[in-house]
């Protein structure tokens, strides 16, 4: 089959592929470079896996490790963002606490909760405790949000509503219910 | 006699001598196999010593690239280190850890399919340029008597690059190492028959490429 003369003659010219050769003293140092990779992948096998893993960053793709590695740059990388993905779990965590622990208390003084320090928190939040502190007057479902006004009188603050609120929300001193175009309450002691 | 064949022939004579072990070397090679696979760095160096020249030669006919044979030479004997364990001997070292090489490289190139092949022939000795049968060759017996030797290399590696894997597989390991087709066989995975069916198409092919060479 492959005995013809110019199958001979082609596998005469491959044959000169084989004076191809690498430089002279290539192969002096070929064998060591091999022995010190092997080295190198053996001793890496005896550093634990954490260890290892911390020092991808710092590791050529064939050399040894260079470096302990543990503190290396993607050991530091890695680090940073494990203490940020914990500090996220742990807001998370304790948010969601305080969450149900205010959601448990149930009938939070009004005061303490939103009239004590009204800027401090977001209407709908004082209007959702403020439904689940007066369960008995307000059905927490069917809150519904009226803008209001504080505004500082002297010490004390008062709020304002140009809008009707519902009858029995606010018992107005002197008022005779709901319906009315303005709403004033007064905090404190201070006279009217 | 043709300066071709006297030429061919007085190689062929040194590369199979080189090529295919003996049963000296064989358990020699028996010896060390077992020493390294005991963890004896020595005894694996002596093997490396025995097959680098083989196992770098195979890469390079594969690739046509000396820094990329020379990293997947290394990279085969790392490798064969790693299995060294596993190594049963259902078949000889040689047969083992030439299977290892031509996977590497089989590897090698479907990864970089498409990178433009370089030709690296210039990094190589280029002491057959001095080889008086191969002057003899390029200036008695080629059509064209002005062509040097680094031109016919140059033809020969791009007629090589243009075969398939499987297709420069078998000729780089017949035609150039000199490996009978039952080795090829057992190397590959192949039956015999499959080994020369390739051999024959390869062939085809590379005296298409090489036209003006072979008249």
């Amino acid at each position: 089959m492959i005995d013809d003369e110019p199958s001979k003659r082609l596998q005469q010219l491959l044959r000169l592929k084989r004076h191809e050769t690498p430089p002279p003293g290539y192969f002096n140092e070929f064998s060591d470079t091999v022995l010190d990779r092997i080295r190198a992948l053996e001793s890496e096998r005896a550093i634990p896996k954490w260890r290892r893993w911390f020092s991808r960053g710092s590791q050529s793709s064939n050399g040894p490790i260079t470096e302990p590695g543990l503190w290396s740059v993607g050991g530091w990388n890695t680090a940073i963002g494990l203490s940020m993905l914990v500090a996220m779990v742990g807001g998370l965590y304790w948010a969601s606490r305080l969450t149900n622990s205010e959601g448990m208390s149930g009938n939070l003084p009004l005061q303490a909760a939103s009239f004590g320090n009204p800027s401090a928190v977001s209407p709908a939040a004082s209007a959702v405790m403020l439904a689940r502190s007066m369960p008995e007057l307000v059905d927490p479902r069917s809150v519904q949000f009226h803008p209001v006004t504080v505004s500082m009188s002297g010490s004390s603050p008062e709020l304002s509503s140009t809008n009707p609120l519902p009858y029995g929300l606010f018992q107005l001193p002197g008022a005779s219910g709901g319906g009315s175009d303005a709403y004033r309450v007064r905090f404190g002691n201070s006279p009217r | 006699m043709d300066p071709i064949a006297e030429s061919t022939e007085s190689t062929e004579s040194t590369v199979l001598a080189r090529t295919a072990p003996n049963a000296e070397d064989a358990s020699e090679v028996g010896h060390c196999v077992r020493r390294a696979q005991a963890g004896d760095l020595a005894a694996y160096d002596q093997l490396v010593h025995q097959f680098q020249e083989r196992i770098y030669g195979l890469c390079y006919h594969m690739t046509s690239h000396h820094e990329d044979a020379n990293d997947l030479a290394q990279d085969t004997f790392v490798k064969a280190w790693q299995a060294l364990k596993s190594f049963k001997g259902n078949s000889s070292f040689y047969t083992w850890i030439y299977r290892i090489a031509v996977n590497t490289c089989l590897n090698h190139l479907k990864l970089r399919r498409n990178r433009t092949p370089h030709l690296s022939l210039n990094d190589l000795d280029l002491q057959p340029e001095n080889h008086p049968d191969l002057v003899a060759l390029v200036s008695d017996k080629t059509p064209r008597r002005e062509a040097n030797l680094a031109e016919l290399q140059r033809r020969l590696n791009e007629a090589i690059l243009k075969l398939s894997d499987d297709h420069r597989s078998v000729v780089t390991l017949h035609d150039i190492q000199g490996l009978p087709h039952d080795q090829i066989a057992k190397i590959l995975g192949v039956n015999p028959g499959t080994v020369r069916s390739r051999l024959f198409y390869a062939h085809q092919q590379l005296q298409g490429s090489l036209a003006d060479w072979m008249k």
